[in-house]
């Protein structure tokens, strides 16, 4: 097939003229009144919470009529990385919140707008925002970003389990003996049915769900200036000692595929408040919620979760519609709204004594030992060498559980290649 | 009677064979299928191969959670572009790698060859920054025109074009018929079975690719279905049923894209062992 020189010609005036108007549409569209800034904004929120936030920020365009946030899920796992590609292309969206293990990554990556500088200083920006909150968004002085959200760890247990195994229903553990006493009663159920679930897949999993033990027997995980490990300790050994026996020694516990909790088959779980509302729908067993069991001369504590929203570096507009979206976002009225419907935390006193959510914990009991438990929730280190030493920890760890390995040994090779990822990274 | 006898158990076994081999790997699609039919409530429970419920709610749900159905006009009109940007690159680049001689052609056979070395997570920022020199991030084209070339393709072409005869050429050419149409009408049908095998590839890595869409997309009016189903399993848990159903959806035009090439497909297997 030939191209003839006059269809050629035709093509090419067909192109010109397409080019042409197409230019004079959109230059027409430019001339028309002030457009609203329409921004982006990232965030990992699927399923219930992400129907929830998609609520919310429809309220706030109907109310901000120069401003339109679009809201874009990204798959937990991938927002990181997608993050950091953007940032390093110069492509980042105006708005994003992110897990606040990852904040130490996107403060120094140099795209945060000062939000202590656009919203009046860092008091103001802050209010009564718990403290413990803040050190995520603070980074050389300055407040890169707020809290959008904060949960924490706390004990599931399958009350139906209970009742079977002779327990009372209503007297979950208080002690790390009580819990270990109940897991024996409930693995002897048999039938495949585990006293309790453990969560031992290598990575900030294990890391997360491990903590608190540490914690709660007085070992640390950092040193205060997060420079070194400190979690090789005698208290440190009996923490893990504990889980190693559960599993090994009283086969009241397993140490595999996650999930024995959610189909009824194991006793207990520690796991986020956000599991409140999936349990109370789907579960196909009563399930009950209480604080960590601590041992004996421990104290209580728990891992501090959530999401930290920011905002980028971008046009005036853009990032002036970001600074107005977190001001209201994180404002106490519509936070205490996005805990109702996601049964998140409290950032602040003033959530948590409003009325709408006082309301919502009066009608879901299970939530009320993770309010107790948010004063008592650790943050782990806000360092860019944190997801490297938790991977690192994480994997060192994993073999005690199956008992390839001692305790004793396991620490100690967790010590050195936490010191390595520490130096590394 | 006995060699009879003898040959029917033989192929009775052959065939329990065959079955076992199946079963173990249909049983995972048929989880699947039941659990997306199960109500959120009974996701764990047994029985878990045989359907016992028929909760279609899950797919109702699934396919309003997100825009999926834009996700899968996104999927279907990315995965054909880049089959048939395949199959024509590469069909053009085979037949002149294997019947034309020109200067470098070693180099840069070698060159290609040593270019499906490298693996893919290595080439996203590379690729990532072209395309945004090209001002075509968030946008379906980057998703088309960097997979229509393949050098896996190239590959398979040429060795299925070298081993058809080059009389056939020849005769196409003595009636007349240019490069492009011998090519086009002669060797390409000939090449049937390869075409078949390659435009299934393609297919397939179009249809499940990930992370290059997850990295250049940043519109939910872009997204492809793989970006659309990850979002079923977050950091705050993982509605399987959803999940399934939406992977049952997604696997769809990926069972009708082999059930087309099937019959190329066994041709192509059955005719390498015919020695000519």
């Amino acid at each position: 097939m030939k191209l003839t020189h006059r269809r050629l010609a035709s093509i090419l005036s067909l192109a010109v003229f397409a080019t042409v108007s197409l230019g004079t549409g959109s230059a027409i569209a430019a001339s028309k009144a002030v457009k609203p800034v329409t921004i982006q904004f990232w965030n990992y929120w699927d399923g219930g919470n992400g129907q929830a936030l998609s609520k919310l920020v429809t309220e706030f365009n109907k109310k901000n009529p120069g401003i339109i946030v679009k809201p874009v899920t990204f798959p937990w796992g991938d927002l990181l990385p997608k993050l950091q590609s953007a940032i390093a292309s110069g492509s980042t969206p105006a708005l994003a919140a992110t897990d606040i293990a990852w904040m130490a990554n996107m403060n120094q990556s140099g795209k945060l707008v000062d939000l202590g500088a656009a919203l009046g200083g860092i008091k103001k920006a802050t209010g009564d925002i718990y403290p413990s909150l803040l050190t995520y968004g603070l980074y050389k002085g300055k407040l890169q970003s707020l809290p959008a959200s904060t949960n924490n760890l706390s004990l599931f247990y399958n009350k139906d389990l209970f009742r079977k195994a002779g327990l009372n229903p209503n007297k979950p553990p208080k002690t790390w003996a009580e819990m270990r006493a109940d897991a024996m009663a409930i693995s002897k159920l048999g039938n495949g049915t585990q006293g309790m679930e453990i969560y031992v897949q290598p990575g900030e999993g294990l890391t997360w769900q491990f903590q608190p033990y540490l914690w709660q027997s007085g070992a640390g995980f950092l040193n205060k200036t997060n420079t070194a490990p400190t979690f090789n300790s005698a208290a440190g050994k009996t923490a893990l000692q504990f889980l190693v026996d559960l599993i090994n020694v009283d086969h009241a516990a397993t140490a595999g595929q996650w999930g024995a909790f959610d189909k009824g088959q194991a006793g207990m779980r520690i796991d986020g408040s956000w599991m409140v509302g999936g349990y109370r729908d789907n579960a196909p067993f009563e399930f009950g919620t209480a604080m960590l069991p601590i041992p004996d001369g421990g104290v209580h504590a728990t891992n501090m979760g959530g999401e930290q929203i920011m905002a980028f570096k971008g046009t005036t507009a853009t990032q002036a519609a970001a600074v107005t979206f977190i001001q209201w976002f994180t404002s106490a009225p519509i936070q205490a709204r996005w805990d109702v419907a996601t049964n998140f935390m409290p950032i602040s006193d003033s959530v948590a004594n409003s009325n709408v959510l006082l309301k919502h914990i009066a009608e879901e009991p299970a939530l009320k030992a993770f309010i107790d438990q948010q004063k008592y929730a650790y943050a782990r280190p806000a360092i860019a060498a944190y997801p490297a030493v938790s991977d690192a920890f994480s994997k060192a760890l994993e073999p005690a559980f199956y008992g390839t390995v001692s305790v004793s040994d396991a620490l100690a090779n967790a010590d050195a290649a936490v010191r390595k990822a520490l130096s590394t990274n | 009677m006995m060699r009879k006898f003898k040959k029917i158990s033989l192929g009775l076994a052959d065939h329990l064979v065959l079955i076992a081999i199946s079963s173990i790997v249909i049983l995972p699609f048929v989880w699947m299928i039941t659990t997306s039919l199960k109500p959120p409530k009974l996701a764990f429970a047994a029985p878990y191969l045989i359907p016992t419920h028929f909760h279609w709610q899950n797919f109702v749900n699934a396919w309003h959670e997100a825009p999926f159905s834009r996700y899968y006009l996104n999927s279907i009109i990315v995965a054909v572009l880049v089959t048939f940007g395949q199959v024509f690159t590469s069909a053009l680049a085979a037949y002149a790698f294997d019947r034309f001689e020109f200067p470098l052609k070693k180099t840069l056979w070698f060159t290609l060859l040593a270019s499906m070395m490298v693996p893919l997570p290595l080439l996203v920022i590379p690729s990532f920054q072209i395309i945004q020199h090209l001002h075509w991030a968030d946008n379906l084209v980057a998703l088309i025109i960097p997979r229509c070339w393949s050098a896996f393709g190239i590959l398979l072409l040429r060795q299925f074009i070298h081993s058809i005869p080059r009389d056939f050429d020849d005769a196409a050419k003595m009636d007349g018929a240019s490069t492009l149409r011998v090519i086009w009408t002669v060797i390409l049908p000939l090449a049937r079975p390869a075409v078949a095998t390659l435009a299934l590839f393609a297919f397939l890595f179009a249809w499940n690719d990930f992370l290059w869409p997850l990295i250049v997309l940043n519109s939910p009016e872009h997204f492809t279905v793989p970006l659309g189903i990850a979002n079923f399993s977050g950091k705050y848990g993982t509605r399987w049923t959803l999940l399934m159903a939406a992977t049952v959806s997604a696997t769809i035009p990926a069972v009708i894209a082999f059930l087309a090439m099937q019959k190329s497909l066994i041709r192509g297997l059955a005719s390498g062992g015919v020695n000519e």
